[in-house]
């Protein structure tokens, strides 16, 4: 399966982007002006429009290469969504989607926003354990995997993607580490570990994966969403404008079923 | 067949130039909202926009003098970003502006064909 390629930073795209959500409604206007209205699941998409400027050749060639392979609108590629969240459920890491070995977690935990949607983690296991969830992002993205900790005891947090690990230290104020970088090369998908050492507490927040090289704002997330598997170009023309040397600027249309 | 011209310089566009590719599909889209996509040619074709600016009257001269005989006529042409030559062309519509002595602009839409 084809991938939209990223930037040579990593970026999805270029701000500005638009998207827009379409739904279909099968609908029923009576003769007594009675209006009766049914959702057309299957029809719901996402249409995006990316700007890009300043692409150089190679970023360019990959663009052009995704056109030329899907043959116009005719084949679909993977998407991800260039701002979602896409952990499931950052705020109920009880759920199935993660994965928390011999952890024992506790909610309700004040967060930096003080609001109860942080979470207190404890690992009374002799060995290091992880919280884990795998998601739908192949390994050749760059993706960074972020959250919010702190520790009462101060110590060290180690965040990881796939094979690639980040420590950062801990203490009794809120702060954001992140791991960056592509993950497993060829794989389907990534996983990503907040690792604990035998014996450590921490509370955690604000977990979150994107598919970019750093961290932005946190957004809370539910069922998993912004991963968009069957996208495909809007239209059947592509047009890049050579705006100087090495240089190519092009807006590009995709939609994606949901 | 005739060759598209090139400027005093040797070049053969001026920034920005804008290179178009494009297939063709049929899309059917069933009731239930799903759709299928069928391509309907094997390869793309192509297109560029050359817009040229501060071009002295020889060259408008020898655009239009170009743009004359090549008509509807098919000519070589050289991708003026790759290099890559010949391509089987024609043009599919030019523009000329006289902005000043010895200060013109032309636009020429070019159109790959089979």
């Amino acid at each position: 399966m084809n991938w939209f390629p990223q930037t040579g930073s990593g970026s999805i795209t270029q701000f500005p982007f638009h998207r827009r959500n379409k739904w279909r409604t099968i609908s029923n206007e009576l003769e007594n002006g009675e209006w009766l209205g049914l959702p057309d699941p299957a029809a719901d998409r996402i249409e995006w429009q990316l700007t890009f400027k300043d692409l150089n050749d190679d970023e360019a060639a990959r663009l052009r290469a995704l056109f030329v392979v899907s043959k116009g609108t005719a084949g679909s590629f993977g998407f991800t969504d260039p701002v979602a969240n896409l952990l499931a459920w950052s705020e109920a890491l009880t759920h199935a989607d993660w994965q928390a070995g011999l952890l024992y977690l506790t909610p309700g935990v004040t967060d930096p926003e003080n609001a109860q949607k942080a979470w207190s983690i404890t690992n009374n296991a002799p060995g290091a354990q992880s919280l884990s969830q795998t998601v739908g992002v192949p390994g050749d993205y760059v993706g960074c995997f972020s959250a919010w900790v702190r520790s009462a005891a101060p110590g060290s947090i180690t965040l990881q993607r796939d094979n690639i690990q980040s420590a950062a230290s801990a203490g009794p104020v809120w702060k954001q580490v992140f791991v960056s970088g592509t993950g497993n090369p060829g794989t389907t998908h990534s996983t990503v570990s907040v690792v604990l050492n035998a014996g450590q507490t921490i509370e955690v927040w604000g977990l979150q994966f994107e598919a970019q090289p750093y961290a932005s704002q946190y957004k809370p997330s539910a069922a998993g969403n912004g991963i968009y598997q069957e996208t495909y170009f809007a239209n059947d023309e592509l047009t890049m404008t050579c705006t100087g040397v090495g240089l190519t600027a092009c807006e590009i249309s995709l939609v994606s079923r949901l | 067949m005739t060759n598209f011209p090139v400027l005093k310089s040797g070049a053969r566009a001026q920034y920005p130039m804008a290179r178009t590719i494009r297939f063709s599909t049929q899309t059917v889209e069933f009731l239930d909202g799903s759709r299928q996509r069928y391509s309907l040619q094997g390869r793309y074709m192509r297109n560029w926009v050359i817009r040229l600016d501060l071009l002295d009257d020889r060259e408008l001269d020898q655009f239009g003098v170009f743009y004359r005989e090549a008509g509807n006529e098919p000519f070589t042409y050289t991708d003026p970003a790759t290099g890559e030559t010949p391509i089987k062309c024609i043009i599919w519509g030019w523009e000329i502006c006289y902005s000043g002595e010895r200060s013109g602009q032309s636009t020429f839409n070019i159109l790959e064909v089979l």
